[in-house]
């Protein structure tokens, strides 16, 4: 097959690379169509690669690239997007990286999704100007396990299946959701969960970014938001997510309360 | 990143030495990419309230490089780093 025959463009924002042979990268790319893959990107890690800054980590940009054998070739590339504001700060650099990490280790290669790529490109675009990087988090992180086939039961009890009362309840991650008081000692991993971190999870799952930016949450109420959605997390992924460790480690270089799941 | 966490920078090490010798400058010379960047910013943190001066390697345009390639996170870097010509 002659080359311009083997060749496609495609949009892609690089979540992940890593080195390969002497001076190429394997690069993880997340493409509205062709959804999560590994492609080669040839002579990037060379100081006069025209292509190495275009396919920085975080970066949405317009690729060309070849059909090869086992993985896809860079062949060209330009920047669509770069971000800086989130290169500047590292409170907003290091949540974009788990943004990306998350999306790396939820989605399949090859499986594709257009809102989950919108998704994070709006969620890298409202890192970049959000004050409240962590509500940011938050609903991204909710809309990712509604969209890839995890949402957590807030409704009515995982137990039982009665209504959630106004008071007090359970989050049980690894029963699939909220348990009442009744069903706390027949769940697997019940946490205590308040009613208003009932109330911020309900508003992350049901309601539009809009509507998570006119509420304002307190401190406490989002580090309890956080470690149920956390600890969910970690439950459908079984495993940690090394990006939430770094930005756990910053909250406590700055004196501020950790989520510890 | 990709498992390699702060605790394995040595920095424990750095920042005692920092104490007992007569350090007057750090310079960070990591690489010039996302995670080089991240970990800057990290040590930073760490080293400015010791009243050290952190310094990182210039960022901008290769020698041999070509402008008209170049991506804008390069020019601006390259801009700010910008020197005046001796003439």
């Amino acid at each position: 097959m002659p080359l311009s025959a083997r060749l496609y463009k495609s949009e892609a924002i690089v979540l992940r690379q890593r080195k390969l042979a002497e001076a190429d990268r394997i690069l993880t790319i997340y493409t509205p169509t062709l959804g999560k893959m590994d492609v080669k990107a040839r002579g990037v890690r060379k100081t006069t690669s025209r292509m190495s800054g275009h396919l920085q980590p975080l970066t949405r940009c317009m690729l060309q690239l070849a059909q090869g054998h086992a993985m896809d070739v860079v062949t060209g590339c330009e920047t669509m997007e770069s971000f800086p504001a989130l290169h500047e700060d590292l409170g907003r650099l290091s949540r974009a990286m788990y943004a990306a990490e998350l999306i790396d280790r939820f989605i399949p290669e090859h499986a594709q999704s257009f809102p989950t790529y919108r998704l994070l490109l709006d969620t890298l675009r409202r890192l970049a100007e959000s004050e409240s990087t962590d509500m940011v988090m938050r609903f991204a992180e909710m809309k990712l396990l509604d969209q890839s086939g995890f949402r957590p039961e807030l409704e009515v009890c995982v137990g039982c299946g009665a209504q959630l009362a106004q008071e007090q309840n359970f989050f049980a991650p690894q029963s699939g959701g909220a348990a009442c008081r009744a069903c706390s000692t027949d769940v697997a991993g019940p946490r205590v969960m308040s009613l208003n971190a009932l109330k911020v999870l309900r508003l992350l799952q049901r309601g539009s970014y809009n509507d998570v930016t006119r509420v304002k949450v307190g401190e406490d109420l989002a580090v309890e938001t956080e470690r149920h959605l956390r600890s969910y997390i970690v439950c459908v992924l079984e495993r940690d997510v090394n990006a939430a460790a770094f930005i756990e480690k910053l909250r406590r270089q700055d004196h501020r309360p950790v989520v510890g799941v | 990143m990709d498992g390699i966490g702060p605790e394995d920078l040595k920095m424990t090490e750095l920042l005692q030495r920092m104490r007992s010798d007569q350090v007057r400058e750090i310079i960070l010379a990591t690489n010039p990419n996302l995670e080089g960047e991240a970990t800057a910013m990290y040590l930073t943190r760490l080293i400015k309230p010791l009243g050290v001066k952190v310094t990182r390697l210039a960022r901008g345009l290769p020698v041999g490089g070509d402008l008209e390639y170049a991506d804008d996170v390069t020019l601006a870097r390259a801009l700010e780093g910008r020197q005046e010509m001796q003439g």
